[in-house]
């Protein structure tokens, strides 16, 4: 039994997989359930203790919910998987000539085959006062890791002020968590209003005036001239000179991917690190890349869907199957996870030209905003807030390229998926409407015999007399009050 | 005259009706039995015109068979007889047992199903028997069996509707397919309940609901999972309830992590609003009841949707109480008796498994046989049909084919190359009581009886056993099909294989082999059930009331509890492209049963629904440029039908839907495609891509 197991694990080819976020949590998952691990035995790094978990479940854990339940490989699940977890280890370099990984704490191993998933890191701006020395001042934090979440409900203060810079999709869910736990939040951005990425202006005061009810403000054409407080925040100065006093600084400025690795490795290195559509690194046939730290065609990637695809595409260049059309990206779709306040968008915010046809829509008492780009007939983008009820049935006419109706308004009814307007069949032999039921009795059928011979109604199969009677009671009594 | 009391011919409620028989050549009077506790007196017009099948001019009385010229002439019994049993002879010596197949049917009663499995294992010796439920509920009865451990349509009697809090039909349009059943469903409105109907058209079923969801053809899985998650994320599930009667939910949990309201909005069509709606109606409610229909069942990931919905009812703590729950419609009239005795590829009676080495040898002994002399699982209904010939493409081909109760020639997925295979056979014998388009292919037809001819049982939709009733006499000519098996077998050498052409003697032999098996009938028999309303199996003995109720205190799994199972979506076989661009999706009218073999016949309701129409959103006429047109050309990968419009704003703009119950250049199954289930070899009915084009005028 063990000889077989040894000489199984001689055959095997040797993975190293560098990061441990949800891109490689997705890849461990396809490569597992495909039965990768016969051919391959498969090593991972992660720089945080913790094990695998879902990034984007991080405002959960800010709104109470315990770290353990977003993690979704803990160590034992990597020890059950017969995967080896090197947990805390950071990756120093990469030696390609001897195809050995090299982490801290003296840890080398070997690979076959290499996949850097190495992910990205919060941006942090450049504002005089935001560091001590060289770590961030006390009650500055980014939104990034589980740690980072701990760190942040450690500073909460009830009844306190909080700041987060950013407004976008995590500054706002960061912000929305502190609101919950307390805290009074503004946030402060350059644009002029939140969600710039994929809003417009008019849509973005429309998002402003949403938050402002939860007791989010925001500040908008905003910059930060410097950070208040010497052992610990205290607040922040703006540019135009405001001062906004604070507990707690969030910075939620984006992301940059991690290259370090990649770059100091000799790869190819641009905005990310670049990969072809089949995750392949072309200088070096061993080596692939996903997620946030790749490029694929100039193009980055920060959101669950395309990440997944090609984790999909990955596989099976790892499985050596036969080569697929490889990754191909599509328009994102995002929406504010904020409860509260209904954001959604996709086709991105872009200038008109003659050969694009927008229609928008405002109402100013419902604070909601909606606005559609049609493209040579096809429907190209959508920006929705206060109810965005509509955008799922927007989606299907983008992604299927289904043409905007000749009466561009008839993309407008939400006629899917509601019920009430229409009069359900009462009977099913004869095709009878409720509607023409209760016209029958209004017109003075007062029994089954009398609406049979008015509407043909309970004379098929009888089934529906008991719905009919209950029509009579009803209408009957309403008729003669009436009357 | 004395009313005789039995059941409708038809679909899985099998309503409980009273007869007046016919007096000389008049037609009996057949109306709903309000005593029967499933349907209480109320029939679909289905059912209300039934007895019309015995006044069909084209009942066939004699047996059938090619004369030289190859026209099928009236044949004596002997003749045919005789025929079909040296065919099969002469092919199982010349190409082995496997060279012969035989395919059943889900509207067969019990007794029939378990000689037909009989016959096929100990006669003809081959692994080759399935059926057309595998068309039907196949995938829900295989997601039952792994969550479950055992697979019953309904856990609880259908009485117990109204205790719901909140139902969700799911693809079923219940109110038009199977109307008796909306009188519980008015009774569950009339108690507060709340109604959700989930279905890519807006059927009546839907027009009746609080809240109507109309998702993308095949997005099922993907919203059940999205509604997991929000049950997860709004802290909706029952942790006690998971950790005292499940396993698996962690990893279940985790899968679900992706399935955020926006991916699920953009994948199903389905609004978040909407969603978050559902899920919060399900979880307020004490009891809350998800019933599927065929919609999300026939896909080729059918059973991992029903995986998907299981998943949900657990997660909130459901499954177990009566009125809540999963539950899945079954179609035919004893679609769950069908599934259990023995007709279907893997399959030995009691629910039994032929590749379990226990299971084998409990029948095997039963039988007075070796186990290794019974075959091993053979085909799946279409991998059957798609194997007939000399050669198949995985080897030796079916050469020979008896087909009892099922028109395959329209039932089945890509029909056209199934009618192509049929055409191959060397000898193809169709036992029915009408010439139906499969039986028009055939060498050999061999006339059977109508339903009140005879007596048999049934198991409906609960799981209830039923017995049918011997009304009036056969006209001369046609034979009972226990009667054609015991024929054959005698012929074939086999005397003693069958117990008896009597269905009494045959219900016995099948209630004591079903001891100590997952659907246990061994507290059965035909006078017991004839004193009774039907008894829920299990039921153990003659004193054992039966099982109303199932899952209270445990499940069927040796450790009693349910299994969550990890569950993703995948994409369907075919989507639409720029080549065919909209979505194709089959069903049913209200005057018509499958594959309409029967009711077409009937003037009363064929005159309601003569031909199929193709359901089509205006906006997707004006799409195409094809408003104001009578007409169109409907074409997919595997061919073209003409078919009548029907305008409606009740369907998606992005797809048409075609009932199926109609043969030769009307039958909508010559465009579905054959990808099929992994597991429970369902295939996609309800999804393939397809093109609407004018009707080229000559």
């Amino acid at each position: 039994m063990s000889q077989t197991l040894r000489r199984s694990s001689q055959a095997r080819k040797r993975l190293v997989i560098v990061g441990n976020g949800p891109a490689t949590g997705r890849l461990l998952d396809l490569l597992v359930g495909q039965g990768a691990l016969e051919r391959y035995e498969i090593t991972v790094f992660g720089e945080e203790p913790q094990g695998c978990y879902n990034r984007v479940l991080l405002s959960r854990v800010l709104s109470g919910v315990p770290a353990a339940e977003i993690i979704n490989k803990n160590l034992a699940w990597f020890h059950c998987a017969n995967i080896v977890l090197h947990a805390g280890v950071r990756v120093l370099r990469i030696d390609r000539q001897e195809r050995m990984v090299v982490g801290t704490r003296g840890i080398t191993v070997p690979y076959d085959n290499l996949v850097l998933a190495t992910g990205s890191r919060a941006v942090i701006p450049t504002i005089p006062g935001l560091h001590d020395d060289d770590t961030l001042l006390t009650g500055a934090y980014v939104f990034r890791t589980l740690e980072d979440c701990e760190a942040i409900l450690h500073s909460v203060v009830r009844g306190g002020k909080a700041v987060v810079l950013g407004g976008g999709l995590l500054g706002l869910e960061a912000a929305k968590g502190l609101a919950d736990l307390g805290m009074t939040v503004r946030v402060v951005d350059r644009s002029p209003g939140p969600m710039a990425r994929q809003l417009d202006v008019l849509g973005q005061s429309v998002l402003r005036r949403r938050l402002a009810h939860l007791g989010i403000k925001c500040i908008g054409n905003a910059t930060t001239e410097s950070v208040l407080g010497t052992s610990r925040v205290e607040g922040i100065r703006l540019t135009a000179g405001e001062v906004l006093p604070c507990d707690l600084l969030v910075m939620a400025c984006g992301i940059q991917p991690r290259i370090e690795l990649p770059r100091s490795a000799g790869l190819l290195v641009k905005k990310a690190m670049v990969v072809n559509e089949w995750l392949e690194v072309e200088a070096d046939p061993r080596i692939y890349g996903i997620g946030e730290c790749v490029e694929i065609h100039g193009e980055l990637f920060g959101t669950v869907e395309p990440i997944w695809k090609q984790a999909d595409v990955l596989v099976d260049r790892l499985l050596e199957r036969k080569r697929t059309s490889g990754f191909c990206s599509s328009v994102s779709y995002t929406k504010l996870k904020v409860a509260g306040v209904e954001v959604a968008s996709f086709g991105g915010v872009k200038e008109l030209d003659d050969s694009v046809e927008e229609l928008t829509v405002t109402s100013e008492l419902h604070e909601s905003y909606l606005r559609l780009r049609i493209t040579d007939g096809l429907l190209t983008g959508a920006q929705l807030v206060g109810d965005t009820s509509l955008s799922a049935r927007l989606l299907q006419y983008r992604d299927q390229r289904i043409p905007v109706p000749e009466n561009r308004f008839d993309l407008l009814a939400s006629g899917v998926g509601t019920v009430g307007s229409v009069s359900p069949e009462v009977c099913n032999c004869h095709h009878v409407l409720e509607s023409t039921v209760v016209a029958a009795i209004e017109n003075g059928a007062s029994d089954l015999e009398a609406l049979g011979n008015l509407t043909c109604a309970g004379t098929g199969c009888g089934s529906c007399q008991s719905t009919l009677t209950r029509l009579l009671r009803t209408h009957v009594t309403q008729s003669e009050t009436a009357a | 005259m004395q009313k005789v009391r039995t059941h409708c011919p038809f679909c899985a409620f099998q309503c409980g009706i009273l007869v007046t028989p016919g007096r000389g050549p008049d037609t009996p009077q057949i109306e709903g039995d309000p005593d029967f506790p499933v349907n209480r007196g109320k029939l679909c017009i289905k059912g209300a015109e039934s007895a019309r099948l015995l006044e069909r001019s084209d009942r066939l009385l004699a047996p059938l068979m090619r004369d030289p010229d190859g026209v099928l002439c009236p044949a004596s019994w002997e003749s045919a007889l005789d025929f079909v049993a040296r065919s099969f002879e002469d092919m199982r010596r010349a190409h082995g047992a496997n060279a012969v197949a035989v395919f059943g049917s889900g509207g067969l009663t019990n007794e029939k199903v378990y000689a037909l499995g009989k016959f096929a294992r100990l006669v003809l010796g081959t692994a080759h028997i399935d059926y057309n439920g595998r068309y039907c509920m196949s995938s829900a009865a295989a997601a039952q069996n792994r969550a479950f451990g055992v697979d019953r349509g309904f856990p609880f009697p259908v009485e117990d509707i109204p205790l719901a809090d909140c139902v969700i039909s799911w693809g079923s349009n219940w109110a038009e397919t199977m109307p008796p059943l909306r009188q519980w469903f008015e009774l569950q409105r009339e108690r507060g309940g709340r109604s959700v109907v989930v279905d890519p058209r807006r059927t009546e079923t839907a027009k009746c609901a609080d809240l109507h969801l109309q998702p993308l053809p095949g997005s099922d899985l993907v919203l059940a999972n999205g509604l997991l998650h929000l049950a997860i994320e709004s802290g909706a599930v029952d942790l006690d309830y998971i950790a005292r009667r499940t396993t698996g939910y962690d990893a279940a949990k985790h899968a679900v992590a992706r399935y955020s309201p926006d991916y699920v909005e953009r994948l199903s069509g389905v609004s978040e609003r909407q969603q978050r709606q559902l899920l919060k109606w399900m979880a307020e409610s004490p009891r809350a009841l998800l019933m599927s229909g065929r919609g999300p069942e026939q896909h080729s990931k059918g059973v991992d949707t029903v995986h998907a919905f299981i998943n949900l009812m657990l997660a909130l703590g459901k499954v177990g109480k009566s009125g809540s729950g999963y539950t899945c419609l079954t179609g035919q009239g004893n679609g769950q008796g069908g599934r259990e005795h023995g007709q279907k590829a893997d399959q030995l009676p009691g629910y039994r498994l032929i590749e379990n080495e226990t299971h084998r040898s409990v029948v095997a002994a039963a039988w007075g046989v070796e186990p290794e002399s019974l075959p091993h699982k053979g085909k799946s209904a279409y991998e059957l049909l798609n194997s007939l010939g000399p050669s198949a493409s995985d080897g030796p081909g079916i050469r020979g084919l008896l087909v009892m109760g099922s028109n395959v020639a329209v039932a089945s997925p890509n029909a056209g190359n199934v009618i192509e295979g049929l055409k191959r056979l060397e000898t193809l014998v169709v036992v029915d009581s009408f010439l139906n388009e499969t039986a028009q292919l055939a060498h050999v037809v061999l006339p059977s009886l109508l339903w009140l001819e005879e007596s048999g049982t049934m198991t409906n939709f609960e799981g209830r056993v039923i017995l049918r009733r011997e009304v009036q006499p056969p006209p001369p000519g046609p034979l009972s099909d226990l009667r054609i098996l015991k024929e054959l077998a005698r012929r074939m050498g086999k005397p003693n294989a069958l117990p008896s052409d009597d269905p009494d003697v045959v219900f016995s032999e099948l209630a004591a082999i079903t001891q100590g098996a997952t659907a246990d009938y061994s507290g059965l028999s035909h006078s017991r059930l004839a004193t009774t309303q039907g008894v829920q199996w299990p039921c153990i003995g003659p004193q054992h009331p039966g099982t109303p109720v199932m899952f209270e205190e445990h499940f069927a799994h040796p450790d009693g509890r349910a299994k969550f199972f990890v569950v993703e979506t995948r994409d369907a076989a075919e989507l639409p492209d720029e080549e065919f661009p909209l979505y194709l999706t089959t069903g049913r009218v209200r005057e018509h049963y499958n594959s309409g073999a029967q009711t077409r016949g009937i003037a009363a309701l064929n005159s309601r629904q003569p031909e199929p129409c193709i359901e089509v959103h205006p906006a997707c006429l004006e799409r195409f440029d094809l408003a104001g047109e009578e007409r169109l050309c409907l074409s997919t990968r595997r061919g073209s039908l003409l078919l009548r419009v029907k305008p409606t704003a009740d369907i998606r703009v992005d797809t048409v839907f075609v009932p199926f119950h109609y043969g030769y250049a009307q039958s909508i199954n010559l465009l579905t495609l054959a990808a099929l289930d992994p597991v429970s070899r369902m295939p996609e009915f309800k999804l393939c891509a397809a093109r609407l084009t004018k009707v080229l005028k000559s």
